[in-house]
């Protein structure tokens, strides 16, 4: 007797299908969403909110009517300042002094570099300290997603004294919480000239990136935002490159044991996080997290800058010739994407990059306009610290950039640029006149610093150490990747590494021995065959 | 000449050796991988097996240091220089001669010779030590701080490691040639795979001076024994016995109890029956002071009982003193002193 086929009870265990796959897949992952805490208050329902506003400044003003010390908290910060003094050698860093292989200097280009502060009208580099209402709430905290920033970082685009577009504030100012990675990612994503031109491990991508981009950030994940780790007090925001920390040897951070920021991956994974595999533990003291677990950088589908050749800016067309220093590194032609702009010279672009691995200890020094070059042939414009017998000391990844850019060639000194205009009738900026004697000219002045007059190219560096796009385990690098000869760490000296060959002459000593019983026994027996032989005849 | 096969490795020393040739195998390849010699497998397997196979050969030794210290077998690894000579001799230019033979005739209790004694200790307490505390400590790198060692002692470390697993390798290829250095060549093998050894059935060696003691109060008694057996055996028509033997006279228990830890007897013929002792607490008090010694027992009577005892407690054989004849008393000689040395060899 054949039973009739009861299709409530299938359509039951159906409709349970999906919640069994949802079920057994988030298990298997084992990641719930990051809740931030809950807000005591709807921005939206504050009167002081309402609007119209008619300038950032207006909405400024309305925030600090509660949140009382907050800007002043703010212009104490280093994304304020742009001022950083390292407390060991007390040299002042900071966007305001040091020189990048990207655009070069800040000093005589505010006009444009300073969209990306967050403040209202910096005009000029000592025209920061006065009212608190200069300080951009917005940029940080508002969340509709349609904020923008321009010259001189209003958020209104201006024509000469004209306003072009304003942004809906009264809609911003409602919208207000706490910044997401979109927020930080306005200007971090986009630092050196473009989407995930500088970093190698930020650009546009990590802004909803999925669990193979990031697995902490994961947007159907984790979805960690930036502030989870980059804790803050008091708008004091940690984890900054200036002084980074190359290892936190603290570990996982508790209330009253903690070193205040959450920016370390032992801040919440501890020193040894591999349980269940001590080998991997073992590696702890000496190599970085970010060094198996960031396995390929730029791999969201955004390209990262790695060349930049300032030779042919000022020129119709580019350099489309792969440079040998790119070459050495193991670059692939095929890979490389070369872009010219005649005001802006051949940048080369590529993604999905194998880092380079270096010690660092956590400081990085910096060369400077106006810091006299050495005898090399090219200039290492932030020094990574570190090496393997100083045990803060950790092998970190880092991405590479080159560029080709101006320096003083009589006086042997990097020099400011003035690369872009400070207003529209400025003559004088490089992307105007396309003369390098006019604009480092006007660059020099600015930084006030001695220049010769005479513009030569010298060949740099800068090395950014690597710490997001963190990939998910199952990617992470594997033992085979740095134990073995040709492996990832083969520039690295100074430390032993099984898998290697870390000790040639031991090598050829000891299969000089093998070599030599092997030949004795063969002799040997050989001896024995023949001579037994014929003794017996 | 007449051979026989004699259990030469007991179950255990052959399960040793070839687990530990195994291991020491599986090392030698997963080590290369280590070092960055080779690179046929995966380098997380080849490390997580090296480590794996180093912790079994470590707890088989352990293992084996044990069977050793409650058999006595460590002492088959003390150096001598007893016919050392002759050894290297033999391995250097008698080997090249099919007429002649290794100097050193392998026993059950003396395995190895002169050379082997050498090598092995070199490999039990130089190489295999070295091998296994460089290579813990390498494991255990992490722990270093806490031992107080610096952490860039590590190349020293591995570098160390590494040296004594080429003097392994080494050890390893001469010991693989002498396995079959043999007539026929695969005569060592097999008995390391079975545990037997075929040997050359030697006789006694009755060329060396043989010590006899007579315990006896009849002074007659004791001279004729003197007569029969003391002295050189040439012009004595049987072969039976020793070509030397010295016999030595006592009267009663307490003289026999003194001289026997001083001397020591390849034989002892005992009277029960003493002024100072009698029956069978005669020949218990004798073989307390000498238990590795044959001894044969004499009475003057038949007394089954007694004899069947004696035996049972480790004696001989049982002689009763009106029989005896020289003859009989040389075969009772010959028999124990062959009975002793079989037993001594097993």
């Amino acid at each position: 007797m054949v039973r009739a086929i009861n299709w409530r009870v299938v359509g039951f265990f159906l409709c349970l299908l999906p919640g069994c796959i949802v079920g057994f897949v988030g298990g298997a992952f084992g990641e719930g969403r990051v809740d931030l805490p809950i807000s005591t208050t709807k921005h939206r329902m504050l009167s002081a909110l309402a609007g119209p506003f008619q300038s950032g400044r207006e909405v400024t003003r309305a925030c600090l009517s509660c949140h009382t010390e907050a800007a002043a908290m703010v212009r104490k910060d280093i994304h304020w300042t742009w001022e950083f003094t390292d407390a060991t050698s007390g040299k002042v860093y900071g966007k305001k002094h040091v020189l990048n292989a990207f655009c070069g200097s800040t000093v005589s280009n505010l006009r444009e570099c300073t969209s990306c502060h967050p403040g209202f009208g910096w005009q000029d580099p000592d025209d920061r300290q006065d009212a608190d209402d200069k300080v951009d709430c917005l940029v940080c905290h508002e969340q509709t997603g349609n904020y923008k920033k321009y010259n001189y970082g209003y958020s209104e685009l201006r024509y000469k004294d004209k306003i072009l577009k304003k942004p809906d504030y009264a809609a911003m100012a409602q919208s207000v919480g706490r910044p997401s990675r979109a927020n930080c990612g306005f200007c971090h994503f986009r630092g050196g000239s473009g989407d995930g031109a500088k970093h190698g491990d930020l650009d546009s991508s990590l802004t909803h990136p999925d669990r193979f981009l990031d697995v902490h950030m994961n947007a159907s994940g984790l979805d960690f935002g930036c502030i989870i780790c980059h804790t803050s007090n008091g708008h004091r925001i940690t984890g900054s490159r200036y002084r980074m920390r190359a290892q936190d040897p603290l570990g996982i951070d508790r209330p009253g044991r903690t070193d205040h920021t959450r920016a370390s991956c032992a801040s919440c994974h501890g020193n040894t996080p591999h349980p269940g595999n001590f080998k991997l533990d073992d590696h702890v003291n000496r190599v970085a997290c970010q060094t198996c677990h960031i396995p390929v950088m730029a791999r969201g589908g955004v390209e990262t800058m790695v060349h930049w050749d300032w030779r042919t800016a000022g020129k119709k067309t580019g350099n489309n010739d792969v440079p040998e220093i790119l070459r050495q590194e193991g670059h692939v032609a095929e890979k490389m994407n070369f872009k010219h702009s005649s005001t802006h010279g051949t940048s080369i672009w590529a993604e999905n990059l194998v880092p380079r691995y270096a010690w660092f200890n956590g400081r990085v020094d910096y060369v400077g306009p106006g810091d006299k070059l050495g005898d090399g042939d090219s200039v290492q414009l932030n020094r990574i610290q570190g090496e393997a017998r100083d045990p803060d000391s950790r092998i970190w990844p880092f991405k590479r950039m080159w560029a080709v850019m101006p320096y003083d060639s009589v006086n042997r000194h990097l020099v400011a640029n003035h690369l872009l205009k400070s207003d529209a009738d400025d003559r004088e900026a490089f992307e105007v006149s396309g003369d390098w004697q006019r604009s480092v000219r006007v660059g020099m002045a600015a930084a006030g610093i001695a220049f010769s007059g005479e513009v030569g190219f010298v060949k740099a560096v800068m090395n950014f150490p690597l710490t997001h796009m963190v990939a998910p385990k199952e990617l992470s690098l594997t033992c085979k990747d740095c134990h073995r000869n040709g492996g990832r760490m083969d520039g690295v000296e100074g430390i032993y590494m099984p898998g290697r060959k870390n000790n040639p002459l031991l090598h050829v000593i000891g299969r000089g021995f093998v070599v030599l019983t092997v030949s004795g026994t063969l002799m040997h027996a050989t001896m024995r065959i023949i001579l037994r032989r014929r003794r017996r005849k | 000449m007449i051979k026989h096969r004699e259990i030469f490795f007991t179950r255990y020393e052959r399960f040793w050796h070839w687990s530990q040739a195994l291991l020491i195998t599986c090392l030698i390849v997963t080590g290369f991988h280590v070092t960055g010699l080779l690179d046929w497998l995966d380098y997380e397997q080849a490390a997580r097996w090296h480590r794996t196979l180093a912790f079994s050969l470590i707890w088989l030794w352990i293992f084996t240091i044990f069977w050793h210290l409650i058999t006595g077998e460590w002492r088959q690894y003390i150096p001598t220089m007893e016919k050392m000579i002759e050894v290297i001799h033999y391995y250097s230019r008698g080997i090249f001669n099919p007429n002649l033979s290794h100097p050193f005739k392998k026993t059950r209790r003396l395995k190895h010779n002169p050379l082997q004694r050498v090598a092995y200790l070199v490999l039990n307490a130089l190489i295999s030590p070295v091998l296994w505390i460089s290579g813990l400590l390498f494991v255990y790198y992490k722990e270093w701080p806490k031992m107080g060692i610096p952490s860039e002692w590590l190349s020293v470390v591995a570098g160390i490691h590494v040296s004594m697993a080429y003097a392994m390798i080494c050890f390893f290829i001469l010991h693989f040639y002498m396995a079959f250095v043999s007539d026929p060549p695969m005569a060592l093998i097999r008995t390391m795979i079975t545990g037997y050894l075929e040997v050359d059935d030697v006789e006694l060696d009755l060329d060396r001076e043989y010590k006899l003691l007579v315990v006896e109060d009849d002074p007659l008694f004791a001279m004729l024994i003197k007569e029969w057996f003391d002295g050189d055996a040439d012009g004595k028509e049987d072969k039976m016995l020793p070509k030397k033997i010295t016999v030595s006279l006592v009267e009663n228990l307490q003289q026999a109890l003194e001289i026997l830890p001083r001397i020591s007897f390849d034989w002892i013929l005992l009277d029960l029956s003493l002024p100072d002792s009698d029956g069978l607490n005669t020949f218990r008090a004798v073989k307390s002071k000498a238990a590795d010694t044959p001894i044969l027992m004499m009475t003057d009577r038949e007394n089954e009982e007694m004899q069947s005892r004696g035996i049972h407690e480790g004696a001989q054989d049982f002689l009763i003193k009106h029989n005896l004849s020289r003859r009989m008393l040389a075969r009772a000689f010959r028999f124990a002193l062959e009975r002793h040395w079989f037993f001594q060899r097993r």
